[in-house]
């Protein structure tokens, strides 16, 4: 959900977004992105810890940077980018380790139907072989539903680009996904 | 796009969130974020992403870069997290009377008094048990005095008591004197200026959670206070000693705009909070049930956002007994809607 900008309803008088301090902002965009911007990371990432660590921060730089940015869907932009940055990075680093490593290592303790769990972990899986770029493009496609305009910009490549990895992306992934159930 | 292509992305959208929702975020992460963007000394634990933060940086024209180092202390281990009660509370002005007889790395600050938020713990009583709430204070700390300072200043925040009614210190207020800390590796010891005034096990962790939160260093806590004292204590669970259910925002007497988001911490039966909101004359203009990230024993985040008129208006949210429907632990915040 995004809290709309300073032109918005929380934008007239003393409550509006553009008079918030610095506590305030984080407080406010802590508690609506906060969650959802860790289960991205950790999409990414494939990792709880790191994948909070990544978020919060995005949350300080946030936090320092409040009263050049005053605006919360500019905020949200820039919690996404520097998660996805953030994430790329980590990712990087534990690359050597993952190769070595089950792709799933998320604790798994949502109720779902076992057939469901089976698809899922070879989705997954198949998605953390993909190249970075074309996993980040579906990540942000498929689960953070931006648009094509928005992954260009998070991630700073062209919507050209964006569109070539997707698709790439998805074709790498159809064989998994049309198993026989 | 091809038939085939809509049922792979319906397949992947449906995979990435399920998978999503395996993923739960932790309790006390705004603590530790408002920590370290008050304290630039402490910092994440791990290698931070300079190049990646610049890169976003660059993104939207900002000047300055993120720049983040090894962190000396592990990550804060305080717990829940709850907006900083900013809009409504009188700063604490600390004259730190504390020994520095700190051995640990936080370097000295440089500049004038520094202003920070700390976590402080208030207790409220219910059929009969006491527990912990939470409430963050500007505090300001002086010159160089780091981790003492704060812990000082939130000591101090504590002692001068809550802005909500529902809730009370339990140490007397005597007004004479102030707590002295000393700190020493993990352990801080405070000389309280007056005696516990509710259940001395409470009244300890109290004192416990309000310390280690200010430093997430500091692991225990010893005390003495007039007529007795405690050797080093640790946090008892959260589940032990924590309100099930907290309202973090809006804070007390805040004001705030619609569409008014209304936010907490609960640790409850299949997650399930129930809330209301009424006017001063208790009758209720909104209602609803909302889902905690996680259910009890654990404890889960929730929040709605939810549109009122402008006026005064009391929020409630309360968990339901299983066993027999009653309203367990209320938890309430006045506030009013300015538009």
């Amino acid at each position: 959900m995004v809290i709309p900008a300073s032109s918005g309803r929380t934008g007239a008088g003393s409550g509006g977004a553009s008079s918030w301090d610095a506590d305030e902002a984080v407080t406010v965009l802590h508690a609506e992105h906060y969650h959802r911007l860790v289960r991205l990371a950790a999409l990414l990432l494939h990792d709880r810890s790191a994948a909070e660590e990544v978020v919060q921060d995005a949350f300080v730089g946030l936090h320092r940077n409040w009263r050049r940015l005053r605006d919360p869907d500019r905020a949200v932009h820039y919690l996404r980018t520097c998660t996805v940055n953030g994430a790329r990075s980590v990712g990087r680093r534990s690359a050597t380790a993952r190769k070595h490593a089950p792709i799933l290592a998320i604790a798994s303790d949502a109720p779902d139907p076992a057939a469901g769990i089976a698809e899922r972990q070879a989705v997954m899986a198949a998605l953390g072989r993909l190249p970075e770029r074309q996993r980040e493009v579906l990540v942000l496609r498929y689960y953070a539903d931006l648009s094509e305009a928005a992954i260009a910009q998070t991630l700073g490549i062209s919507r050209g680009s964006v569109k070539t990895h997707a698709s790439r992306g998805l074709a790498a992934l159809r064989p998994t996904m049309e198993q026989p159930r | 796009m091809s038939d085939t292509d809509d049922n792979a992305e319906s397949r992947l959208r449906t995979a990435l969130e399920d998978e999503a929702r395996t993923v739960e975020a932790t309790d006390g992460s705004l603590d530790a974020i408002l920590a370290r963007a008050h304290d630039p000394h402490r910092r994440s634990s791990w290698v931070a992403p300079v190049m990646a933060a610049a890169a976003a940086v660059a993104v939207i024209g900002l000047a300055s870069a993120i720049v983040l180092a090894n962190r000396p202390h592990a990550t804060p281990q305080s717990l829940g997290s709850l907006p900083a009660g900013h809009t409504s509370l009188t700063p604490a002005t600390s004259a730190v009377s504390s020994t520095p007889t700190r051995s640990t790395s936080h370097a000295p600050t440089t500049g004038a008094g520094t202003s920070s938020v700390v976590p402080v713990y208030f207790a409220a009583s219910y059929t009969g048990s006491t527990l912990l709430y939470r409430e963050y204070r500007p505090v300001t700390t002086q010159n160089g005095d780091g981790a003492l300072g704060a812990v000082t200043a939130a000591v101090e925040s504590m002692l001068g008591g809550s802005s909500d009614s529902d809730y009370r210190v339990l140490w007397g207020q005597s007004g004479t004197g102030q707590p002295v800390v000393t700190i020493s590796g993990s352990t801080a010891s405070v000389a309280m200026p007056s005696a516990p005034s509710g259940p001395i096990a409470t009244a300890l962790q109290e004192l416990v959670y309000t310390v280690t939160g200010a430093d997430p260093a500091i692991h225990t806590v010893s005390v003495s206070y007039p007529g007795g004292s405690a050797g080093p204590t640790a946090r008892a669970s959260a589940a032990d000693i924590l309100a099930p259910v907290w309202i973090t925002a809006p804070t007390q007497n805040a004001t705030v705009a619609s569409p008014v988001l209304v936010a907490g911490y609960a640790s409850v039966f299949e997650a399930t909070v129930t809330w209301e909101i009424a006017l001063p004359d208790g009758s209720v203009v909104a209602h609803g049930n909302t889902l905690a990230t996680i259910a009890s024993p654990a404890r889960g985040s929730w929040s709605f956002r939810v549109p009122l008129p402008k006026g005064r208006y009391i929020v409630r949210a309360f968990a339901i007994s299983p066993k027999d429907g009653s309203v367990r632990w209320p938890d309430t915040k006045e506030f009013t809607v300015k538009h």
